[in-house]
């Protein structure tokens, strides 16, 4: 499953409240490596969740990130599915 | 994953926090630009406006000389490093911005078309308030709001001491744009504070 990571996971939630996002950004605030981001940014990129826009400012290379509807409606199935499994239990 | 309470309640605000995130450095840059640009923009009204006053000058004269203003605030703006996140909030906010500098140059116009000139400054700052402050409220931003009231409340000020109105204007956006906004906070960023 794809949302089976909590790095996706969580980047699927902040991407949710946001236009956009650089990658610099999502590192900082995933506390994870450049590397591993960007394994899990191409996995949810795959599954098309998000969009990636790469630009180039001043020379340098920049990539942006922004969810799809696709991956807003995933994220808001996977927080159903807690709450159901967590109401069956109880 | 476990698929918690706890993790919906962590998503959840991890959401609620991301709709209003915004680029400190970039915002700080903006208001810096903005803040020292309308700065000068005000404080050259003034003369105009007090040229106008004394028949000197056509009083019309201030609204290209506030396309001019926001032209090259614009374009020192395009200068920026484009922001590493935009939220939807920070995208209203800006919007909210541009209102303000694009009807500027028109009311002041329309003002001293009227004959008015003595009610410019209160007549926009009342205006201006109240729509920065609806626009803070809208985002749920307290310092928007306080900068609001500020706006709204010099209006009495300068509807007592009329002759100074773009001065108590420039003084505004001296303090508020320029100093608060954006080069006490740049010092903030520099030290690592968030």
């Amino acid at each position: 499953m794809i949302l089976d990571s909590r790095i996706r996971v969580k980047a699927l939630a902040i991407l949710s409240g946001l236009e956009k996002a650089e990658f610099k950004y999502l590192k900082e605030k995933l506390r994870t490596t450049d590397g591993n981001l960007s394994s899990h940014m191409k996995k949810l990129e795959e599954a098309g969740l998000i969009r990636v826009e790469k630009a180039i400012v001043k020379g340098k290379p920049r990539t942006y990130y922004s969810i799809t509807e696709k991956g807003k409606k995933v994220l808001m199935e996977y927080l159903e599915e807690i709450l159901r499994e967590m109401s069956g239990k109880h | 994953m476990g698929g918690t309470l706890e993790e919906v309640k962590e998503i959840r605000e991890i959401v609620e926090r991301s709709v209003s995130q915004k680029d400190l450095l970039f915002t700080a840059k903006k208001m810096t630009i903005w803040g020292a640009t309308t700065t000068i923009g005000f404080a050259v009204t003034h003369v105009m406006f007090k040229q106008a006053i004394a028949g000197k000058l056509n009083g019309l004269y201030i609204i290209p000389w506030w396309v001019l203003v926001i032209g090259v605030s614009l374009y020192l703006s395009s200068r920026v490093e484009p922001p590493s996140v935009v939220s939807y909030f920070g995208r209203i906010a800006k919007r909210f911005w541009m209102i303000y500098f694009a009807v500027l140059p028109l009311v002041i116009g329309e003002l001293i078309a009227l004959g008015k000139p003595m009610y410019i400054g209160a007549f926009i700052s009342i205006l201006v308030g109240a729509w920065i402050s609806l626009g803070g409220i809208l985002l749920g931003c307290r310092t928007t709001v306080a900068l609001g009231l500020i706006y709204s409340y010099s209006s009495i000020a300068m509807f007592l001491y009329w002759q100074y109105q773009f001065l108590i204007y420039a003084l505004l956006h001296f303090s508020i744009l320029f100093l608060l906004g954006g080069v006490i906070s740049l010092k903030r960023l520099e030290k690592g504070e968030e």
